[in-house]
């Protein structure tokens, strides 16, 4: 039975190399982020094997659609986006061959990496879903990918229909759209969804929330006390373990090592040179590259696009719809969704007011061929950022994914000369 | 507001169209023989006349709004405007000038647009950027694909436009038609405030009204095309297109319609086809070329391939209820707007598309698929693979796929198009 999520099991042995390599050749403190993510990250996929292993349900989603949802279920949740570029960062020759499969099966070359490789390991068997939930948000790399898994793969999907604005009556069909559609995973799982379970698990996302702001406030002061590693872990720990224990945990102890680096005024790599804001993605396939711009450069990756977005605690204490209107707004303000909403204006709000409050040197711009939604943004930020407070902003064209289309040195080079310019 | 402007004139391209078209259509009717292509005729003639309209409320000093194709124009008669589609005046002048649109690509392109994006909107783009349109207001629903909010953004914060987004759902049930309703209302309401005009329903009706009269005509001739051979030109589909952008609501539309359907009676009772002989059926499920419209033409008389229909041409949506009160008017509004060409193809992760095309194969005796793929069209992904077996499997015919830009002779020409085709059709004849 576990067979029908091989590459969960490829990701695991995966993680625990990588973890044997942290443990035995970093120093005791050395890029806490990653020791400790790791080590929870891999607890959660064992016990994602472990429940495949007894049987229950393969149910795929899409990373906009918070993973606790699914905790109404007795399940194994499978996100399609994070399996991707989890691979792709941990396997040694990343997940190029799987987008090479659905490319010669005939999906487009420029669509999103983060789809095309756990389509590819679908179109060879190695996931065999027995539902999948999405919604329609947050582009049309997700309209564009799904269908292949309903019609060419015959996987029961289920769609939530998210609006594109977010004023309180999108959020109100929102709210019954989640509902509706956790309704209907259920009748295709064949079972009932446990509300009082969601709730459980939803309030362990509402205790994790404190501790991500109270982070995220500490990264106001300089040296930021963060290292830039703990953007793709904290990435990853959003993705595959929320609703869970292991997701709380790795907060508490990433909130107490922050606090004493902020007490003592320490930064990870040495010395703070610049302090930088990547309003997009970082890389995945190399995200030792987080550590080399720490060390090498002095550089500070202060947030990514999974590290700012926050919203209000979601209310469980009053009825069902209440919840689920709380979880409407959440996943209205989830990463990429947030930012592909309301025609930018959140997006740029959000840059300008964060480049105030967090004293930043400059902004550096991930851009890519499949996220065309973002069109005419780059500009418009550029312009925005240089004359509200005057500082610059770099774009590199690139698939955070796909190693091929602009290389790790090539990447290193933009930023490098990038950087000559603002020291 | 009846005073001319002494102002410059605010929408310049209208004003290239409008000579374009003249230019065109003087070409139509001194060449062409008395009935050769007679929507193109007929098509140019009403369009001129509504374009010279526009032309002239403008210089009347009427707000000009813009407003994206899937947001249908006569829902913009309840104003005083004058109604500029931001996708269609790309591509209608990348029909008729000799140049193309692509200038204006290319501006918008140097100004840091991407260049993977749809040229629908990057026309108009690299047209208001050099300011050869002033908006006073752009209206846009929030589909059919992620262009739309790549590329209006520009109009809002870089031109500094008033921006109104009606909310479209990606799902059709009973619940989005009163929201999409409700948004659309919203969205007028809103948009009169910018243009300091109270939005007349009764105005809008009328133009409904129209709109309604104008369907059993169009199914009339959707109809006649299952009849061997087809009994209407492939230069129909562009103008059909063009109608549905520039001639919606008017009377002009009326009478475009009626004498097109009255010609394909005609050719259906003597089963007369436009060009000689119908030797290949095609269906065009997405777009035909705009960029070289002859190329209709051709395929009519030189490959005996008829296009029964593109996108533009079998989306269909039932008359609006304008008899009853006014929140059943917006819901039907809604229902159009969600079954509008490419919105309702975009949606529910495309059942209803591959499903229809399957069904439209069987009905229509097609011989064929030719799918038209463009890199700015991301939301459609799989679809050419899975419609491709679908096709296959279900009824046994083969799709050809093209990768072009409709708009933009660069990417695929004009002569790698034909040369692809000539050689699938042989594979069929």
């Amino acid at each position: 039975m576990e067979n029908r999520i091989i590459p969960y099991k490829m990701l695991l042995k995966a993680l625990t190399s990588t973890q044997e390599l942290v443990e035995r050749i970093l120093p005791e403190n050395g890029i806490p982020s990653l020791r400790i993510g790791l080590k929870y990250l891999k607890s959660v996929i064992e016990t994602t094997i472990k429940k495949a292993g007894e049987g229950l349900p393969i149910v795929g989603y899409h990373f906009a659609l918070p993973a606790e949802y699914l905790s109404c279920f007795d399940c194994v949740p499978i996100c399609i986006e994070g399996t991707s570029y989890f691979l792709a960062t941990l396997l040694l020759g990343g997940v190029e061959k799987y987008y090479d499969i659905i490319g010669n099966w005939g999906h487009p070359f420029h669509t999103c990496t983060s789809q095309k490789g756990t389509m590819g390991m679908t179109l060879e068997d190695l996931f065999r879903f027995d539902a999948i939930i999405t919604p329609s948000a947050p582009c049309d790399s997700t309209c564009g990918s799904y269908g292949y898994f309903k019609y060419a793969k015959k996987f029961p999907t289920v769609i939530a229909d998210t609006p594109f604005l977010n004023e309180e009556k999108s959020q109100l069909y929102y709210a019954e759209e989640i509902k509706r559609s956790l309704i209907n995973l259920g009748k295709l799982i064949d079972q009932e969804p446990d509300f009082e379970k969601l709730r459980f698990h939803v309030e362990l996302e509402n205790q994790v929330l404190k501790k991500k702001t109270e982070i995220f406030e500490l990264i106001k002061s300089t040296p930021s006390p963060i290292e830039n590693m703990f953007n793709p872990v904290s990435a990853a720990a959003t993705i595959f373990t929320s609703g869970t224990q292991e997701n709380l945990t790795f907060y508490d102890e990433m909130l107490q090592i922050i606090k004493k680096r902020f007490r003592e005024k320490s930064h990870h790599g040495g010395e703070e040179h610049i302090r930088t804001i990547w309003p997009y993605m970082l890389t995945f396939f190399d995200i030792s590259f987080c550590e080399w711009l720490d060390r090498e450069l002095g550089l500070s990756i202060l947030m990514d696009i999974f590290n700012y977005n926050f919203f209000e605690p979601i209310n469980t204490k009053s009825n069902l719809d209440e919840m689920f209107l709380g979880m409407a707004k959440k996943a209205l303000g989830f990463p990429m969704v947030k930012q592909s909403a309301d025609f930018y204006y959140p997006f740029i709000y959000d840059c300008i007011q964060m480049a105030q409050d967090y004293n930043v040197d400059c902004f550096i711009y991930t851009q890519s061929l499949a996220c065309k939604q973002f069109g005419s943004l780059p500009n418009i930020l550029r312009e925005a950022l240089k004359d509200e407070l005057g500082i610059p902003m770099l774009i590199i064209e690139f698939d955070v994914g796909d190693a091929r289309m602009t290389s790790l040195k090539k990447f290193k080079e933009k930023i490098n000369m990038f950087v000559q310019t603002l020291l | 507001m009846t005073r001319l402007r002494e102002t410059r004139n605010r929408i310049i391209p209208y004003q290239m169209l409008f000579e374009a078209i003249s230019g065109t259509h003087s070409l139509v009717e001194d060449i062409l023989p008395e009935h050769g292509i007679p929507s193109l005729r007929m098509g140019l003639k009403h369009i001129k006349s509504v374009i010279s309209d526009f032309i002239l409320k403008e210089r009347k000093g009427l707000p000009i709004v813009g407003h994206h194709f899937s947001f249908p124009t006569e829902f913009l008669y309840a104003f005083d405007c004058v109604p500029v589609c931001v996708e269609a005046t790309s591509y209608l002048l990348s029909a008729l000038l000799p140049d193309g649109s692509e200038p204006y690509y290319d501006l918008i392109t140097n100004w840091g647009h991407p260049f993977h994006t749809c040229s629908s909107q990057k026309g108009t783009m690299g047209m208001t950027l050099d300011d050869l349109f002033q908006f006073d207001a752009i209206i846009t629903p929030t589909a059919p694909c992620d262009n739309t909010y790549a590329s209006y953004p520009f109009f809002r914060y870089h031109k500094k436009i008033p921006l109104i987004t009606p909310d479209l759902p990606f799902l059709k049930d009973d619940k989005s038609y009163p929201y999409l309703g409700e948004q659309i209302k919203l969205g007028l309401e809103e948009l009169g405030r910018v243009i300091g005009q109270e939005p007349d329903y009764e105005k809008l009706r009328s133009a409904l009204e129209i709109e309604n009269k104008i369907f059993s005509m169009q199914m009339e001739i959707f109809e006649l095309k299952k009849a061997l051979p087809c009994p209407v030109e492939n230069m129909f589909n562009a103008m059909a297109a063009a109608a549905s952008i520039y001639l919606s609501g008017l009377p002009e539309k009326i009478t475009f319609y009626e004498e097109m359907l009255r010609i394909a009676k005609q050719r259906y009772a003597l089963k007369e086809h436009h060009a000689g002989e119908e030797k290949i059926r095609s269906i065009w499920p997405y777009m035909i070329i705009f960029f070289d419209l002859a190329l209709c033409e051709w395929l009519d008389r030189e490959i005996g391939m008829s296009i029964l229909f593109d996108i533009f041409n079998y989306n269909f949506a039932k008359p609006i209820d304008t008899t009853s009160d006014l929140e059943t008017m917006f819901n039907g509004m809604a229902v159009k707007t969600m079954e509008a060409p490419m919105v309702k193809q975009s949606a529910e992760f495309y059942y209803s598309f591959i499903d229809e095309c399957v069904q439209l194969a069987k009905d229509f005796s097609a011989d064929c698929y030719v799918f038209t793929s463009h890199i700015g069209c991301k939301q459609f992904g799989s679809v050419p693979q899975i419609l491709k077996e679908a096709l296959r499997d279900e009824v046994g015919i083969p799709m050809l796929l093209i990768d072009v830009d409709v708009g933009d002779k660069r990417l695929t020409s004009e002569k790698l198009i034909k040369d692809k085709i000539l050689m699938f059709s042989q594979t069929l004849l």
